[in-house]
């Protein structure tokens, strides 16, 4: 590698690091990173803005103006009384059943707002059923977390598979012939859901029904409620269907979060007291996700520029064409502790680039792909280090009980879930992907 | 002088000691006594300091914890009784021993906390450093710290 190269290797490596230190703000820090690229000449200000993927941004801005309104309805709650009621009473089975639901609704909601939706209706039912805050938060947690990629929707990580390799919404059911992200990971979340029911929550004591029938969850405003799961729904078939309608996804999403603020508007005071307005939902959003992601783009698009990647997927091909099958356990064993402790999203994008670069040698990149977004996704779930819905579910339990969650009471809940999930999806991944393409 | 003292116990054979000393020092006074003792969350891995021991649900786990508090906590109530001390004890889950010990001290108005002087020892120490010391260092009410 040349001079040049080094110092943008230097400045994104300091960047990343300051990032995962937080000596600043993620954030800041990342933004400092892309005007050091540029003022270094690695790229132009233009070329960081033109790095940036904005369908990807518009997706995430869509759906998360949507998942907004859609916690307003009150659905979530309801949801998770309906568990309640489902669970008879048994803490056990109610837990798992809460913990599906989030890994549901993350396939389509951001992780953080899949457990800030179903926090405040968990947390009060944990207590009927005598139940530690603490496993019951961090399994929803890791739930939301873990299924956020099975789809395009519930993550940054499948969004940015789409826009380095193109997958579409189905490609992520059903891709070349063989099941793909959807059921293999459906299949290793009930799985691990059962591991971790005889692991941690066996044998509890239920409740008497008389106690289970006594709570009660009514939907605040059934034609909000009607309009905006309707809604959501009718933006995801449309992303389905992106393909034959011939425009990108986040104009897709775009459009279903603009025209459900319309509607909700029309709809006026009818609605109002329990939507709110615009602009809270405006506000309410993660913009400073939103601006570190936009930074991530651009800085792992100056070291495209500048050739690193490239040189990257040079060095590591020879691992992939000697012994292919070998090379994806490498990748796969090697990427879920390194998300478990440092920042997920520059890690996975940056090799997301790598394996597009290993096609030049030969290497198929598809299986590579899908273990490196499988793996990111369920290594994160180690540390909260390497997730911020784990930073809000452990806030969330320390709060509701009054005091600090320590490290190793953590890992004694995270390290047999990310274990067991990540062993499951690693044989899944390698028997339906990489050893087909091995031979 | 002080009406109610804070006595901590990790059931170690130097807090035993402590508690004796700290219940002469409350007749003495004419106090009470709030017994403490902090245990960790009843998770399906039992630790010993920072090495994992041993598996059992976090039902088994609670009872044997509660078994320990009961223990632990039955020496200061018993050494209060025969001293003729008031005595009140509290248990509670925490990772975090010094936090919690000045959290029940506010808590529970306690206005003096009287406590064994060992940290803990080797590595251990140098790892997790001591909680009489974190105590010592952070606690906004008189510590007395017993050898």
């Amino acid at each position: 590698m040349e001079l040049m190269q080094w110092l943008a290797l230097a400045v994104f490596a300091i960047t990343i690091v300051v990032v995962i230190s937080n000596i600043i703000d993620s954030t800041l820090a990342a933004l400092l990173g892309v005007a050091v690229m540029v003022w270094a000449g690695f790229m132009t200000e233009v070329e960081a803005f033109q790095f940036v993927d904005w369908n990807v941004m518009a997706i995430l801005v869509g759906i998360w103006l949507i998942a907004h309104y859609f916690g307003k309805t009150g659905v979530p709650s309801w949801l998770s009384v309906q568990a309640l009621k489902l669970s008879g009473g048994r803490p056990g089975l109610l837990v798992m059943i809460l913990a599906f639901l989030a890994g549901v609704i993350s396939m389509f909601v951001d992780n953080v707002v899949t457990i800030l939706m179903m926090a405040p209706v968990a947390l009060p039912l944990a207590r009927a059923l005598k139940l530690s805050a603490t496993p019951v938060i961090l399994m929803i947690g890791f739930a939301a977390n873990f299924m956020g990629t099975a789809l395009l929707l519930g993550d940054l990580p499948p969004q940015m598979l789409h826009s380095v390799s193109g997958a579409e919404f189905g490609d992520f059911i059903w891709q070349f012939g063989r099941p793909s992200s959807f059921p293999i990971l459906v299949v290793t979340f009930v799985i691990t859901l059962a591991a971790m029911y005889a692991y941690g929550f066996r044998g509890r004591q239920a409740v008497s029904t008389a106690d289970v029938e006594a709570v009660k969850f009514e939907i605040p405003n059934p034609l909000l409620a009607t309009v905006v799961v309707g809604w959501f729904l009718l933006t995801v078939v449309a992303m389905s269907l992106r393909e034959y309608l011939g425009v990108k996804l986040g104009f897709i999403a775009m459009t279903g979060a603009v025209s459900l603020v319309l509607i909700l508007e029309i709809l006026g005071d009818r609605v109002k007291k329990e939507a709110g307005e615009f602009e809270e939902a405006i506000q309410g959003l993660e913009w400073r996700a939103i601006f570190f992601y936009i930074a991530l783009f651009a800085l792992v698009g100056a070291l495209e520029k500048m050739k690193i990647i490239e040189e990257l997927a040079h060095v590591i091909t020879p691992i992939f064409s000697q012994n292919y099958a070998w090379g994806a356990t490498l990748l796969y064993w090697l990427t879920v502790p390194i998300v478990g402790l440092v920042e997920h999203d520059a890690y996975i994008l940056t090799f997301l680039y790598t394996i597009r670069d290993l096609q030049s040698a030969g290497v198929e990149p598809w299986p590579l792909w899908w273990m490196l977004v499988w793996a990111g996704t369920l290594g994160s779930n180690l540390t909260i280090a390497g997730a911020p819905a784990l930073y809000v579910a452990l806030t969330l339990c320390e709060k509701e009980e009054d005091r600090k969650v320590s490290l190793r009471e953590f890992l004694s809940w995270s390290i047999p879930f990310t274990l067991v999930a990540a062993g499951v999806c690693y044989v899944l991944g390698m028997l339906i992907w990489v050893l087909p393409y091995a031979g | 002088m002080y009406k109610n003292i804070l006595i901590p116990t990790d059931g170690s054979p130097v807090s035993r000691k402590a508690i004796l000393a700290g219940v002469r020092l409350a007749k003495s006074l004419g106090a009470k006594v709030t017994g403490l003792f902090a245990a960790p969350a009843p998770t399906p891995v039992v630790y010993q300091r920072l090495m994992p021991v041993g598996y059992m649900t976090p039902e088994e786990h609670a009872k044997l914890i509660e078994r320990t508090a009961k223990k632990y906590l039955g020496v200061i109530e018993e050494a209060a009784q025969e001293a003729g001390v008031a005595c009140e004890v509290v248990r509670v889950t925490n990772d975090f021993p010094a936090d919690a010990i000045i959290s029940v001290a506010k808590k529970k108005k306690c206005d003096l906390i009287f406590m064994a002087s060992h940290g803990r020892k080797g590595i251990a120490g140098v790892l997790l450093g001591s909680e009489t010391h974190k105590v010592v260092t952070h606690s906004p009410i008189p510590v007395l710290v017993h050898r």
